[in-house]
């Protein structure tokens, strides 16, 4: 027997909640026996679905006993998390479905009409590459997945079987331009030119220029003379007038849809925009996780207090407990706050840094004063949402022509702009294993004795250019005048054996030294710290070298004044920022550098290099106060710090 | 503005083998890149001529080092060339990024 039920928000939610991940549109089934529930069966007439705190209908089987027990399960039509302008969510992959057993209340009804009026729609997409589209405005620059690049270059382009079943009668297809040939556009000849094709017979072609996005309409033959059909897309190689160049043409292709007749056989859910309805999977579909939601706790309320707040993924809880309680016994009140209670208090149950941005702009306003200074993000990020590696998630803001990871967002959460309030850092860990040296250091270095040569000395790298080291010397001379003694290790000129130049870093290091600063180009493996040398390559200082580096806990802060080399959220790959924090016993106690491109700038490094040197401020909150007077905001959003912010440089007492 | 950008194309040549030469590329990172040519030349002063009947297809932009190469199949017998590779950018915009270099002469192999 089946009992239509529509039931409504519980004021409070209780401990008997449970969410609901599932990954895509279509239904879901949800069996009494795979949630984690202790007790016996439940009054049918007490259970209550929701979403984004609106209340969902379900289907419910109980076996017609008014219970909900072993065996029985419910049935709902589940929807995708959407993005802001996306087909999917950049954060996350999964929307949240929130299951309470305590609801009151039902009332007998369907969940929602299935069947009605409306185009019925088949969506494609797949979401393998993330562009920013730069020169494109709002809303195509929104669009950052895309399913393939599509050029000449790239073999057979791009090619798909389609299922024609139902009898589908125009296809739509959405592609952006990529390239933007000035050659093209200079000859009076279309940037891009796409044929779309079926079963090889070519279905149209269109032109267009630049980085815009738009939607290409073919109709079927109907009915369709074979259930299945080739899709082939392709951009033809064409050539300048009077030279032997080829056009640079390349396109991303973001999604297909097949539109059918409004009785098609098919099923579907209705469209969370309304007006269609959206092809979906046969038969009920598993959700891809279910978690009993957190305790409900009180970061919503207004009684807690915290000087400094950790927010952590629960598997590194135990890891971090130590740092907790080194900062706890110098006196700050420091709270740590599983991330999971934080998706579950402020976005619903969704993985999101929404969800710690407005957790933040909560406890600093509500909470009892005074109001947290430190905020710790304990776990490392990944721009793929799914990625095991997201574990305590950041933004993905635009950085100079592309997507930059970006803490600074989690941190400006009363006057909504892009200055930071808050001292931020991160721990960038994958798991307890990664994060347990970054924790031994920190409590070394800061249980250490202090007293020694290395807390006078400051590292000052850049390679041959004249320029980078002209800066150098300039804000190496106010850590002079501030009572640091100021080593430069630049290359002497063009000639100096690479080897020698690589030792002297080495040696530098291996002394000790309160604050190392590099500024030249770099990458997300290196530093160019000598001449340039483009065939042996013997002129990068990168990640091998920090291995290299001789173990001690006298160790550096690194001001890491280059591009891109602490792009933290790769989901595969590591970055020199994390191999400087993460190097057991040796590299650096902190990081800062940028997660993409930035230009240089002598203003921002003497910014941080002066409050670094106040000894009353912590470096979290030296890095604050120089981003909140740096007026570039590039460098405030792409340069991160990875380390604790609540760490205090042992400044020499002429500095103090 | 200048940009603490790296952009490296560490060339070198594979002599290894008897024939063909294999030139070979690295990028520590790119930018709006589209492809590469290889262009091949008798002397260190040219002329050069593009040997790529195609560009080498690009990662785009990227962080992450890329590692790239051609195999030059119309050389002949205890010759020097000169090589060098170009950029092509999404805006049609081509720069040489490597320096040239010569390959070493190949001699023929008797059976």
């Amino acid at each position: 027997m089946a009992a239509w039920l529509l039931l409504p928000v519980a004021s409070a939610v209780a401990q008997t909640a449970f969410n609901i991940a599932i990954p895509d549109d279509g239904f879901y089934r949800l069996n009494f026996d795979d949630l984690e529930y202790a007790g016996s069966a439940i009054p049918s007439n007490e259970l209550a679905l929701s979403e984004q705190g609106s209340s969902i209908g379900f289907e419910l089987i109980d076996g017609g006993d008014g219970m909900f027990g072993p065996g029985d399960y419910l049935v709902f039509a589940g929807r995708r998390l959407a993005g802001e302008n996306s087909w999917y969510n950049q954060y996350s992959r999964h929307n949240v479905y929130r299951l309470s057993l305590d609801g009151t209340g039902a009332a007998l009804r369907p969940p929602e009409p299935l069947a009605g009026q409306g185009l019925v729609v088949r969506h494609m997409e797949q979401d393998k590459l993330r562009v920013a589209l730069s020169d494109a405005g709002w809303p195509a620059l929104m669009e950052r997945w895309f399913w393939q690049r599509i050029s000449y270059l790239d073999g057979e382009q791009f090619a798909l079987e389609l299922d024609l079943e139902g009898d589908p009668e125009r296809i739509r297809i959405s592609v952006a331009g990529l390239s933007r040939d000035r050659h093209a556009s200079k000859a009076g000849l279309p940037q891009h030119q796409l044929k779309v094709l079926l079963d090889g017979q070519l279905r149209e072609e269109v032109q267009w220029d630049g980085q815009e996005a738009i939607t290409v309409e073919a109709t079927l033959p109907n009915p369709a003379a074979n259930s299945r059909a080739t899709l082939s897309l392709q951009l033809p190689r064409r050539v300048l007038p009077n030279t032997d160049q080829a056009i640079v043409d390349a396109v991303l292709l973001n999604w297909i849809e097949l539109d059918y007749p409004e009785d098609a056989d098919l099923p579907t859910i209705p469209a969370r925009e309304g007006g269609r309805r959206l092809v979906v999977s046969e038969g009920h579909r598993k959700p891809a996780w279910i978690r009993p939601m957190t305790k409900k706790g009180e970061l919503g309320g207004t009684d807690l207090q915290a000087d400094y707040l950790f927010i952590a993924h629960p598997a590194l809880i135990d890891t971090v407990k130590p740092l907790a309680e080194l900062h706890r016994q110098a006196g700050l009140r420091v709270e740590i706050v599983d991330v999971h209670r934080v998706y579950d208090a402020f976005s619903h149950g969704v993985a999101s840094p929404y969800a710690i941005q407005s957790f933040l702009a909560h406890a600093v306003t509500h909470w009892q004063a005074p109001a947290p200074r430190f905020v710790l993000l304990v776990g490392d990020a990944s721009w793929q949402p799914d990625s095991p590696r997201n574990l305590v998630p950041t933004f993905q803001v635009m950085g100079h022509k592309e997507i930059a990871a970006s803490d600074n967002g989690l941190v400006t959460p009363i006057n909504g702009g892009w200055r930071p309030e808050l001292a931020v850092g991160r721990l960038p860990a994958g798991d307890a294993a990664e994060l347990k040296p970054m924790i031994d250091k920190l409590l070394a270095y800061q249980q250490a004795d202090p007293e020694g040569d290395w807390q006078r000395r400051s590292l000052w790298m850049a390679d041959v250019d004249p320029g980078f080291q002209r800066i150098s010397n300039r804000l190496s001379a106010r850590a002079a005048r501030a009572g640091l003694v100021r080593e430069r290790v630049y290359p002497e000129d063009a000639t100096e054996d690479q080897n020698a130049h690589q030792a002297r870093i080495q040696q530098a290091f291996s002394k000790g030294a309160l604050l190392a600063h590099f500024l030249g180009h770099g990458g997300r493996y290196v530093w160019r710290t000598g001449p340039v040398d483009l065939q042996g390559a013997s002129d990068l200082f990168d990640i091998d070298d920090i291995a290299q580096l001789p173990a001690g806990v006298e160790l550096p802060l690194v001001l890491s004044m280059t591009c891109s080399s602490g792009p933290f959220d790769h989901p595969q790959v590591g970055s020199l920022a994390e191999s400087f924090l993460g190097a057991p016993r040796r590299g650096a106690i902190g990081v800062l550098a940028a997660s993409w491109r930035v230009p240089a700038s002598q203003a921002f490094s003497r910014l941080l290099v002066d409050a670094l040197l106040d000894p009353q401020l912590r470096v979290g909150e030296a890095i604050l106060k120089a981003k909140q007077q740096e007026k570039n905001r590039v460098l405030v959003e792409s340069y991160n710090y990875l380390g604790d912010p609540a760490l205090s440089l042992p400044l020499p007492d002429a500095a103090q | 503005m200048l940009l603490l950008l790296l952009f490296a194309g560490y060339l070198y040549l594979d002599s290894r083998a008897i024939t063909p030469n294999t030139i070979r590329w690295v990028t520590q990172t790119e930018e709006d890149s589209f492809g590469y040519d290889v262009f091949r030349g008798p002397t260190e002063q040219g002329p050069f001529t593009r040997i790529t009947p195609l560009p080498i297809a690009s990662a785009g932009s990227t962080d992450i080092p890329q590692r790239y190469h051609f195999v030059d199949q119309g050389i002949e017998a205890d010759t020097v060339y000169w090589y060098y590779v170009e950029s092509i950018s999404l805006t049609g915009r081509r720069e040489r990024v490597t320096p040239v270099y010569a390959s070493k002469p190949k001699s023929i192999s008797w059976f």
